[in-house]
């Protein structure tokens, strides 16, 4: 690659992550107004790393990179594998972070995610998907076995995340749209079926799906009509349902909505969120980092944000779309699956439309390992701009 | 690769879609929830707190509290907070020497303040558990609590070397005269809440109104430094009561009633002592008695406003009440003999008898008083309808509404829990033979000592003051809020009042002949003793009586008046041994104190 190949740079996909980058410094340092600025700063050196890991794609290349995937692919593998013994739950319960010398916890099913983009490109990029089952079997046991490892962590909401990239990537190298129909409506089929099979969710997962399918506000009101009907004892009964949703998991997601709520149009004011600085809402730096964006800026805020999302799938789709190498336009498919469906995710639950899971805003929330997995992510995409424009360049 | 391209846009349009979607659902959130959930963020990040409001006190009529209120700080230890740090809202085990360092310190600083405890103050510290564990006995002294404060203030910036521990502040209730009045005015459970006399009934008054202090909390429910104070409401204290009772009189009946109680081993003695100028309530006591302080003695052991609450068969008693009223009446007119030779007589099928202390002669109006003779009086009172009429109710009127002006058959609507009306017969059911002559010395009629203290006070000048307990509310700037003064109402003329009142002080002068307990000396007081079966049958049959006694003293310018009752007495066979004593030994200890002077004048004044 030319020296003037990686000098170009891809405004399009560096602006709007930036511009993202920008709100996550600004929010992390809002939440841990109360703590020091210790983490903030582990934030910006997450972040000046993850541009250091940009550069340094850009050097070696996504044509290398698509070479290194397999064996990327099964070291992560076997680093989720061996997770139950070496990892550290970090007082969550949730075995899924690697203690390092340097004080770091590096969360490897974050870095999966992109191996898996990387490993999915890699295998569909010649072979495409035929339309026959056996072409489906590949890369269906490609995301299988990480999916399987990142759920026994628990970690129910990274394990999701791979979902849509690989619908995405299959959809875009060849598949029919109704076989990719059918297998859309055959996980959300078998999701449900996962609570109900005994050892597949762990007791508090199956709880945030309790208090995200019995919304508060309708027992409540169920809990008055009863009080006025004079049947006390099973008024009784759902108000003390009431006080354990309230005191449990559902009271986060409660929480999140009134904080994105109480924003209104222009929102609190950076730092001055009373719910964000008050730490009634739970981890706000990761899981509802755009609850807290909401309170404090706003309509305005979340817009911006929307907008900035938008933007940023929009270009490295974009890119997707122009790219003529099979490797980079999956690479950025699955790049922009993984951005996208993650904040979908990540947005879903803060406001109140699918059940609490653990899950950070991609490029925002605070978090080693997925801003850097992120901004790794984004390297691939600007090295696959870029090789695009020198090759139109040099012909 | 064509295919492939379109697939991407239909993707990005896909999701698009999605966050368009989203886009709309925020601004749903944001714009139609706004106020909804700026209220409950309001409500999620504050918390009330019940700020107890000074309970009022109940003063006696000098404004001697009988009951009060009183700071009182008790320190408490939460394990958790000796062994534990707070850290990011988690529970961080601190190292052993920090926790040892703080036991010592604590312990010592307690110790400075409050002296030693009962039990090692180190001991009660080193309990990890999550259990709150009282340290030293609860201090009142406001030396001690103003230290304790500030060794305790725990918000930002000040940490004191008690900060890890609870003082747990509330008023308590303090009785300066222990027991006394202990029956009436009732008692205070743990919690605050009354649980009877005039702890009860008058807690609208006395409660004041809780406040409330709102302070800001965060997620790990830390309180947090009021650096904006938030609004509260202050805790509006109760207001004390000025109650008519005097502590040393409602001291010196309780004793005596006690006392009685104890030598005839009866069921139960009560008193009640009114100023006859005013109506006040100036005692009124029961045995057993009740101690605020101790629970053990709240529940059990009857009716515990006895004075008010007990009904009883006034017996001879009423006998006063019926001479005045037949003078009243012109039934009879002073001086005049009654035929009472023959004992028993018949009114119809009525039987009256004097039993086997009749006297068997004529006997004059003081002499029915003083013999106590059912058959002088019965023959008064039938004289309202002509012999051989069963009466129509305008003939018996005359009595009927006299009883009901002196208030018998209703309350006297004092501050009292569970006071009894009394009772006797409608008028349209009274009848000449049966009524007429039961009444007339205290038969078919039930009433409380209260009612009968009001009635005998309203002898000493024929007017009826109805019984006051409050003589008014302290203000804000401690002035009285005086309670309106009871009305005098006329019932009977003075001169016949002042003629019965001469016959009672005959009637102990006849008694002190026999049982030299009975009277003051060096004072001449009015007295009447009365000695009637129980009313219950069950007690009735069991030969149980009650026995009673009234009083006006001094005889010749009536200060109080005294009602005594002792229900079934169990070695006394007449008032004259039990209830006449006991009242007798109640005004030998308050008439200096009311500063009667103590001569033997009285008659002879009142003869005047």
């Amino acid at each position: 690659m030319s020296r003037d190949a990686r000098a170009r740079i891809e405004w399009p996909v560096v602006l709007p992550a930036g511009g993202l980058l920008l709100i996550s410094m600004l929010f992390v340092w809002s939440a841990m107004a109360g703590q020091g600025g210790a983490l903030w700063a582990r934030q910006l050196a997450f972040i000046l790393a993850g541009i250091a890991g940009i550069w340094l794609i850009r050097r070696l290349g996504t044509d290398r990179l698509a070479m290194l995937a397999f064996p990327l692919y099964l070291g992560l593998l076997a680093v989720l594998a061996v997770l139950p013994l070496v990892g550290d739950s970090g007082g969550t319960g949730a075995m899924r972070w690697i203690p390092t010398p340097l004080g770091v916890k590096v969360q490897p099913s974050e870095f999966m995610k992109l191996g898996l983009v990387l490993v999915l490109a890699r295998h569909l990029q010649y072979r495409g998907v035929t339309n026959t089952w056996r072409s489906y079997l590949t890369p269906f046991a490609l995301t299988l076995v990480p999916w399987f490892l990142v759920m026994r962590q628990p970690d129910l909401g990274s394990s999701l995340v791979l979902l849509p990239v690989f619908v995405a990537m299959v959809t875009v190298s060849g598949a029919r749209l109704a076989h990719v129909l059918l297998v859309v409506v055959l996980v959300l089929a078998i999701l449900p079926a996962a609570y109900f099979i005994p050892g597949v969710l762990e007791r508090y997962q199956k709880d945030r799906i309790d208090a995200f399918l019995t919304p508060i506000p309708a027992i409540v009101l169920e809990a008055q009509q009863l009080r006025q009907a004079r049947q006390h004892l099973p008024a009784r009964a759902l108000e003390q349902r009431i006080t354990e949703l309230k005191r449990g998991t559902g009271r986060q997601q409660f929480y999140a909505v009134v904080a994105i709520g109480s924003g209104g149009l222009a929102g609190a004011g950076l730092t001055a969120g009373i719910q964000n600085q008050g730490n009634v809402l739970p981890v706000q730096q990761t899981d509802f980092i755009f609850a807290i964006l909401g309170e404090e800026w706003g309509l305005a805020g979340t817009t911006l944000v929307l907008v900035l999302y938008a933007c940023l799938v929009a270009a490295i789709l974009g890119v997707a779309h122009r790219t003529r190498e099979p490797f980079g336009r999956l690479v950025c498919v699955g790049v922009g699956a993984l951005i996208g469906g993650q904040a979908l995710m990540h947005l879903g639950i803060n406001t109140g439309l699918l059940p609490v899971t653990g899950l950070p805003l991609p490029l925002v929330s605070y978090g080693g390992s997925s801003i850097l997995a992120m901004l790794l992510g984004l390297g691939c995409v600007l090295d696959v701009a870029g090789r695009q424009k020198v090759v139109f360049f040099e012909q | 690769m064509l295919r492939a391209r379109r697939l991407v846009v239909a993707f990005a349009g896909l999701l698009f879609l999605l966050l368009f979607a989203l886009t709309f659902r925020v601004a749903a959130i944001q714009l139609g929830l706004k106020d909804r959930a700026a209220a409950r963020v309001a409500n999620m990040t504050t918390k009330s707190l019940d700020v107890p409001a000074r309970r009022g006190e109940l003063l006696d009529r000098h404004g001697r509290p009988l009951a009060g209120s009183v700071a009182e700080v008790q320190v408490e230890s939460f394990g958790p907070n000796i062994f534990c740090n707070r850290v990011d809202g988690q529970w961080k085990p601190r190292s052993p020497e920090d926790v040892a360092t703080s036991i010592a310190t604590i312990g010592a600083t307690l110790g400075s303040i409050l002296g030693p405890g009962t039990v090692d103050y180190a001991t009660r510290l080193s309990d990890p558990r999550p259990v709150s564990h009282p340290l030293g006995a609860p201090t009142t002294d406001p030396d001690r609590i103003a230290a304790l404060r500030a060794e305790e203030q725990n918000l930002a910036g000040r940490r004191g070397r008690l900060s890890r521990l609870d003082l747990r502040e509330r008023w308590r209730r303090d009785h300066p005269w222990g027991a006394v009045g202990g029956n009436l005015l009732g008692w205070l459970r743990d919690d605050g809440t009354p649980g009877g006399g005039l702890e009860l009934s008058l807690d609208g008054i006395l409660a004041g109104a809780d406040g409330r202090r709102v302070t800001r909390w965060d997620g790990y429910r830390e309180l947090l430094p009021d650096d904006e104070p938030l609004p509260g409401v202050a805790p509006m204290a109760g207001r004390s009561v000025v109650l008519t009772i005097d502590a040393v009189l409602q001291a010196a009946v309780e004793e005596e009633l006690k006392r009685v109680l104890e030598r005839e081993q009866a069921l139960a003695a009560v008193g009640v002592m009114v100023d006859v100028r005013s109506g006040d309530v100036l005692a009124m006591g029961s045995a057993p008695t009740l101690d605020p302080e101790d629970s053990s003695t709240w529940v059990g052991n009857g009716p515990r406003i006895g004075a008010a609450q007990m009904l009883y068969p006034p017996g001879s008693t009423f006998k006063p009440i019926m001479l005045a009223t037949a003078l009243e009446q012109d039934l009879v007119v002073p001086g005049e003999v009654i035929d009472c030779t023959r004992s028993p007589i018949w009114f119809g099928s009525r039987r009256v008898t004097d039993g086997r202390f009749a006297e068997n002669r004529p006997l004059n109006l003081d002499e029915i008083l003083i013999h106590s003779s059912n058959v002088g009086i019965s023959q008064i009172m039938t004289r309202l309808v002509p012999e051989g009429q069963r009466g129509r109710p305008e003939q018996m009127a005359p009595l009927h509404d006299t009883l009901v002006r002196l208030g018998f058959r209703s309350r006297t609507q004092l501050p009292v829990p569970g006071e009894s009306a009394g009772w006797f017969a409608d008028l349209d059911d009274w009848t000449r033979n049966y009524s007429l002559t039961s009444l007339s010395y205290g038969y078919e009629v039930s009433v409380t000592a209260l009612q009968m203290a009001a009635a005998i006070a309203a002898l000493a000048d024929g007017s009826y003051r109805a019984p006051r307990l409050i003589r008014g509310v302290l203000g804000e700037q401690g002035e009285l809020l005086a309670a309106p003064a009871s009305v005098p109402r006329p019932i009977w003329d003075a001169a016949h009042a002042a003629y019965v009142r001469r016959a009672m002080v005959r009637v102990v002068d006849h008694k002190r002949a026999t049982y030299p307990d009975i009277g003051v000396p060096g004072v001449d007081i009015c007295g009447k003793t009365g000695t009637a079966s129980a009313e219950e049958p069950a007690a009735k049959a069991a030969g149980k009586e009650v026995h009673s006694f009234v009083a006006l003293a001094p005889a010749d310018d009536p200060q109080v008046a005294l009602v005594v009752v002792v229900f079934h007495p169990g070695h006394a066979r007449f008032s004259n041994q039990s209830a006449a004593p006991a009242a007798s030994a109640i005004l030998r200890r308050v008439l200096p104190y009311l500063g009667v002077e103590v001569t033997p004048s009285g008659l002879a004044a009142l003869s005047r």
